[in-house]
């Protein structure tokens, strides 16, 4: 998916950007080698796990013979973004060019791996006693959290506004800007961009900015940066120790807190909670999208679990009903289906989804568990003048269809194939007439173009006119002319010519 | 004279002049700008791992070499490899069958039935309390779970045991591939199976195992999910487990012992689902597709087979009847038959 | 391993089950009898016009007659009783049944437990699968025949007949050389009057797909000749040995064959050489096709059915894929020559007998070492028939079936809650009301006494043909 991919190369520009002291410091903790290294390409992946166990160094030669030539590209992206990010260490020696992997980085993702010496880099569970945090405690707190900010970024009307960190944060990544007279909050266009961007690619985007933030205000990078990969790596709705965090990590939690990655009894409480939102820093929105049902029948299971302990096979009575119903259900919240005829329907409860929604669909009507709306001219051209993009709402479109649209979409690419092995149609999710619609609509605002040029007019006779702009029109100058009003317009870069031939025509009289 | 004046002018298009539109429908830049190529997408995986646990073959492994606690050795690199194949990407997804001496045993996931005689407290202490939890949850399940089947196989140490259980370790690891594949339709998801197994013996049980594992075979390929072995000492060929990974493009490996396994396991056997495609396989021996004779048990490269039952034959079946399935042959059939071998 | 079989199991017995299996689909089929039985002369004469000039055949024929049409009032009778409905009388004086009053709700509306069990009841008919082992003809020669004449415009499958058959038979011949890996095919079409080779008798399904894809251009056109193409395949089929099984695959879109002779010749010399043809009729029922089907297949009727949808078009076809039982008559128990060869890797790359391609190792023949780039083939040089052991075995479920799982009744204690074979907990689907089972949702196996899920019950008797649960036994049984 593009947007994973955007994702992905937005943090790793980030982390190749970082001086190379920095980034040697970063490999000693393993979580975030492990969170490093999951960010990489898939192949590159392959070869570092190939070197980790192995100490000596090898030829860049033999990682080549590994790789059919068909994957040479993929092999040099591999080498590239390894390199960059100094993973890749070459080794001097009078015979071929070695390579060899970076020592820390090898040490500390091997005890990530094995689990030797990881010294507290995944955090440090406390058992507790009298835990009264539950799941769905930290569900909802993570949820309130979050939407506040992107509902106070939609415009909703709210009881409650997100903290003043919050919304320095918004103002700084210019996703919001603060009206000069009234104080109030507008949403940009990249702030509507962002909307429609998957969780983890908005939370990856907020926490940039805070990094970028931060280092004005002289922060360790490495201290906020591991403890974003920490975060990342720890347990769903476990209890945490802050006693392994430094002073900075201390701060930042009360920052994390604001945007509900953690969760914190009260403000200097020593244990903190991870939410669903942190761990997904780590994961890809694909499995997300899977995941948040598979994450459903784990609890379930859990949930069994501990009936199954209790009461014996007659207490899963009750749970066995709500079994069959949540089957169907197995899908993430918000698949949508747009049909052809430009009709949208959205399963969805959430205001958030249907705010999103509304940015760029007329929405009709509300039901107990979905929403249906109309896909207008007007509603994209809202859009649109709200500086979205249209492959930004296709993009949005596609990445929420319905995995029953996904399923018909492949089911009639391959029906294509089979008919025609080399055509080269992609897979079209969405019904094609809508997305050229779409297109179209966007161009329909492109229709005013602009040039940059100079209006030839006052002309004394037609014979005069007739001559120099023949003369433009054959050089390739010309952009407009009238006739009767005998006048006549040439672009920027053409003026000169026509200038030298108009004196050398006109002078000669 | 006429003058000239710089300024900007707005061209407009007329709105009813469609034409510019229609061009820019067939200009390269409207048509998707994503080139859809399935290799740079990251799919999340399933590994299944099929681990063949009889203590007598490994009880002879270790008697072969001199050493002892080799199974201890090789669990402890499938552990670290298994957290390998999960930091691979953070949706991926394991799976351990044990076929032990009297059976297969699910060791990952946990089946929630043998919950109640848990083990808590137990003897835990190689796994680091701080490791990553992901990690942590798998590995002490496994832990926990071998701890319970050792403790199950001292007990049965009478039982008989006339044939490995691997096959139906592989079919049940089958089975629990088409599960996760079914439950996660909506992303694509890929899935292999790893075999990993401990080859003294010289395949004395492994007539009793081909029609079956044959079966996965074909069940494999339609999966679309491709069997890595790796076999640890014994000799270095093993027939079906070799035809099993060239059916289903995997990869069959030998190791002469425990000692390195974790390297073998972190590159040959490593390949994603996802890299199959650009990777280029290790294994690229030759592959023996001979069989044997069903009266002789020798290896045969020319047989006769019988046109009911299959059953391959070297030489002209006592009574002329098939030794199998007791069709009668033709008289002339077993003359020309005669004919040929003289 | 060769399996033991009885070589005594009674294939008589089978087809009988079989034909009372077969119960709703037929409806239709004698519903169509009937109407052909009325025009039976009509159709006669159109297919024999050719054939007055035989009167010898034509006398044998009216002497036949009365028995015929003895024959065929009975069956009207029976046919009748075929077509009454539950309630007694005809199936169009019942009450209009709509699919959702199949469908009883309980009160509170709650149909989701139903609609689970109603899901699983069809997953389990899909499981049900013929078990008994007996002598299968597993080496076999098929003959598919497309019916490529006008009628195949018709757009009564989507987008049309042709089309859509041609996407049928690609699939059937990938689903054939799966199932049949040592067997072969050889496609004929019927155009314009005549019999066209689409392509030779082959064991390599890629040129009969391609041969496929390569009709699926031509516009369908004029009538179609049964008796030229039947001629066709007899001609294809008579280099074929005894121990492989002959068959014909007919796909008829027409209601009217045009022939150059008498088709009842042709038949009966199909008849003398042991070719068994099968057909799926398109349109009506037409009555020298089901004649045909007859003759060939030693009276049985069941050889001969018109879908009565895509999917029931799908279904007849995969029934085509598994090899056909061998009948008593037509003995030809034999041994075949077979080499295994062994594949090589090579440094550099070689001419492959088969297809002059210069390529990268391959397999060596055993008897003359000439290599081919792919199996099974039939050695260019030597003739012998080269496969792997691994074809032998993808047969070997054909003979030896696995036995069915037997669903455990609902109302007594499980002793797992975890399917065996893949770990999934078994759904518990009640009654809400009243909180009775509707279904255990447990398949046992008989052998091991293992309990499995439907979807592994389902996919290890369409698929993997093992019993995990038997496999994993250490003893042999």
């Amino acid at each position: 998916m593009s947007s994973q991919h955007l994702l992905k190369s937005s943090v790793n520009q980030y982390l190749e950007e970082l001086p190379q002291q920095i980034q040697s410091r970063l490999y000693e903790s393993p979580a975030t080698c492990l969170a490093i290294y999951r960010l990489l390409p898939q192949l590159a992946k392959f070869f570092i796990m190939s070197m980790v166990f192995n100490e000596s160094a090898i030829s860049l030669r033999d990682l080549d013979r590994w790789v059919k030539s068909s994957g040479k590209l993929q092999f040099q992206d591999a080498i590239k973004s390894m390199k960059s990010l100094h993973l890749l260490i070459p080794v001097r020696s009078n015979g071929p060019m070695l390579i060899d992997l970076n020592h820390t980085f090898r040490e500390s993702f091997k005890n990530a791996l094995t689990g030797g010496e990881v010294s507290n880099s995944f955090g440090i569970v406390m058992e507790l006693d009298n835990d009264t945090v539950t799941t769905d405690m930290l569900d909802k707190y993570s949820a309130d959290k979050w939407e506040t900010i992107l509902h106070f970024m939609v415009g909703t009307s709210l009881a409650h506004i997100p903290s003043e960190n919050v919304l320095n944060l918004l103002k700084h990544s210019k996703l919001m800007e603060e009206s000069n007279t009234t104080g109030e909050f507008k949403i940009t266009n990249e702030g509507f961009q962002f909307l429609l961007q998957e969780v983890n690619s908005q939370l990856w985007a907020l926490l940039l900015q805070y990094l970028k933030m931060t280092e004005m205000l002289q922060m360790d990078p490495v201290d906020i940066l591991n403890f974003i990969f920490m975060l990342g790596a720890l347990e769903f709705s476990k209890p945490y120790s802050t006693n392994g965090l430094s002073e900075t990590q201390k701060v930042m939690l009360k920052d994390m807190r604001d945007y509900g990655l953690v969760f914190q009894m009260n403000s200097n409480a020593n244990v903190f909670y991870p939410t669903r939102l942190a761990s997904m820093l780590t994961s890809d929105p694909k499995s997300i999208r899977g995941a948040s049902g598979a994450m459903d029948s784990v609890l379930k299971q859990n949930k069994e679990d501990v009936l199954n302990k209790s009461g014996g096979a007659g207490a899963n009575a009750d749970d066995d009903a709500d079994e069959i119903g949540s089957e169907g259900q197995n899908m993430q919240d918000g698949a949508l289906i747009v049909e052809t005829n430009f009709k949208l329907y959205s399963y969805s409860n959430s205001p958030l989804q249907i705010a999103i929604l509304s940015l760029f669909v007329h929405m009709k009507s509300r039901f107990s568990n979905m929403v249906t709306g109309q896909l207008t001219r007007e509603s994209i051209r809202q859009a649109l003048l709200n500086g979205i993009t249209a492959d930004q709402i296709i993009a949005y479109l596609e990445t929420h269809a319905h995995p029953q649209m996904r399923r018909m979409a492949e089911e009639q690419l391959e029906k294509r194939l089979e008919l025609d092995p080399n055509s080269k149609d992609p897979l079209q999710i969405l019904p094609p007439t809508v997305v050229d619609q779409i297109k179209l609509w966007q161009l329909e605002l492109d229709r005013i173009i602009s040039f940059e040029g100079s209006l030839y007019s006052d002309f004394e006779n037609h014979q005069e006119f007739t001559l120099l702009s023949s003369y433009a029109q054959d050089i390739g100058v010309l952009i407009w002319k009238d006739d009767r009003k005998k006048k006549f317009f040439v672009s920027k870069e053409g003026n000169s010519q026509v200038l030298d031939y108009a004196k050398r025509k006109l002078k000669k009289k | 004279m006429n003058f000239f004046e710089p300024f900007k002018q707005i061209s407009e298009k007329s709105a009813d002049d469609k034409k510019p539109i229609m061009d820019a429908i067939s200009d390269p830049t409207f048509q998707p700008t994503k080139p859809r190529s399935h290799l740079a997408e990251e799919t999340p995986s399933l590994l299944t791992v099929i681990v063949d646990t009889a203590p007598r073959l490994w009880a002879e492994l270790d008697n072969e070499r001199n050493q002892t606690g080799k199974i201890i050795d090789m669990l402890k690199s499938l552990l670290v490899f298994l957290n390998a194949h999960l930091a691979f990407n953070s949706s991926n997804q394991v799976a351990v069958i044990a076929a032990h001496s009297q059976g297969i045993k699910y060791l990952y996931p946990k089946s929630s039935s043998n919950q109640s005689n848990s083990l808590k407290g137990k003897d835990l202490s190689i796994i680091n309390n701080d490791m990553y939890r992901q990690f942590r949850n798998v590995d002490e399940t496994l832990v926990e779970e071998l701890y319970g089947l050792f403790q199950q196989e001292k007990e049965q140490a009478d039982e008989v045991t006339q044939k490995s259980t691997l096959a139906g370790a592989m079919s049940a690891g089958l089975t629990y591939v088409n599960r996760v594949s079914k439950e996660l339709e909506t992303i694509s998801f890929k899935s292999r199976l790893l075999v990993v197994t401990c080859g003294s013996g010289g395949g004395r049980d492994e007539i009793f195992q081909y029609i079956p594992i044959m079966n996965c075979i074909f069940s494999a390929t339609k999966l679309k999910c491709p069997i890595d072995v790796v076999k640890i000492g014994g000799s270095k060929e093993s027939t079906f487990l070799q035809q099993t990974t060239d059916a289903t493009q995997g990869v069959y490996l030998h190791a002469e012992s425990t000692e390195g396994l974790i390297q073998y396991l972190a590159t040959a056997m490593f390949i994603d689902p996802s890299l199959r495609q650009i990777i280029v396989k290790p294994n690229q021996g030759s592959v023996d597709f001979r069989t044997s004779c069903y009266l002789t048990g020798k290896v045969v490269a020319i047989g006769y087979i019988c046109s009911v039952c299959l059953c391959v034959l070297s030489v002209s079946p006592p009574g002329n009847r098939c030794p199998a399935c007791d069709s009668e042959f033709d008289e002339r059939v077993i003359s020309k038959f005669k004919r040929i071998k003289k | 391993m060769p399996p033991v079989i009885d070589p005594e199991s009674d294939e008589d017995e089978e087809q009988v089950q079989v034909s009372s299996k077969e119960t709703r689909r037929h409806k239709r089929e004698l519903d169509q009898d009937e109407e052909n039985d009325n025009d039976d002369d009509e159709g006669d004469v159109k297919s024999g016009s050719k054939s007055s000039s035989n009167p010898k055949d034509r006398n044998g024929k009216a002497s036949k007659d009365p028995k015929r049409n003895g024959r065929s009032a009975r069956r009207n009778k029976t046919s009748n009783k075929a077509l009454q409905g539950a309630s007694g009388g005809y199936a169009w004086e019942d009450e209009i049944k709509r699919s959702w009053d199949l469908v009883p709700a309980d009160d509170e509306g709650d149909m989701a437990a139903l609609a689970a069990s109603i899901v699983e009841s069809r997953k389990k008919r899909t499981a049900q699968k013929n078990i008994s082992p007996y002598q299968r003809g597993i080496i076999r020669t098929l003959i598919l025949v497309l019916d490529c004449s006008e009628a195949m415009l018709e757009k009564d499958m989507r987008p049309n007949r042709h089309a859509m058959l041609v996407q049928y038979s690609i699939d059937f011949v990938h689903e054939f050389f799966d199932q049949n890996p040592i067997s072969q095919i050889g496609i004929v079409s019927m155009r314009n009057g005549l019999a066209h080779m689409i392509s030779q008798v082959s064991g390599n399904p890629q040129d009969h797909v391609d041969a496929l894809k390569s009709i699926r251009k031509q516009e369908p056109k004029g009538n179609p000749s049964l008796q030229n193409a039947l001629e066709m395949t007899r001609g294809l089929l008579l280099p074929v040995p005894p121990h492989c099984t002959k068959e014909v695959l007919i796909v008829f879109g027409s209601l009217s064959s045009t022939d150059p002779g008498d088709i009842h010749l042709t038949i009966g010399s199909l008849v003398q050489e042991g070719i068994r043809v099968k057909i799926i009729g398109l349109s009506a029922q037409v009555a020298i096709c089901r004649e045909l089907c007859k003759a060939t297949n030693y009276g049985d009727e069941s050889f001969y059915k018109v879908p009565l949808d895509e999917i029931h078009c799908k279904e007849l076809f995969a029934e085509a894929v598994t090899p056909l039982p061998v009948n008593k008559i037509n003995k030809g128990f034999t041994l075949v020559k077979m080499g295994f060869p062994t594949r090589i890797f090579e440094e550099a790359p070689t001419f492959c007998a088969c297809h002059s391609k210069l390529l990268y190792g391959g397999y060596f023949c055993p008897n003359c070492q000439s290599k081919v780039c792919s199996l099974p083939m039939v050695c260019p040089c030597c003739d012998l028939m080269l496969i792997l052991s691994t074809h032998l075995a993808r047969s070997y479920h054909h003979l030896m079936p696995l036995k069915t799982f037997s669903e455990v009744p609902t109302g007594q204690v499980f002793p797992t809650e975890n399917c065996f074979s893949c770990q999934v907990r078994f759904p518990t689907v009640k009654n809400h009301k009243t909180g009775e089972l509707l279904t255990s949702s447990r398949y046992r196996c008989e052998d091991c006494l293992k309990d499995f899920c439907i979807d592994c019950d389902v996919f290890i008797h369409e698929i993997l043909h093992n019993c995990p649960g038997c496999e994993s036994k250490p003893t042999i049984t």
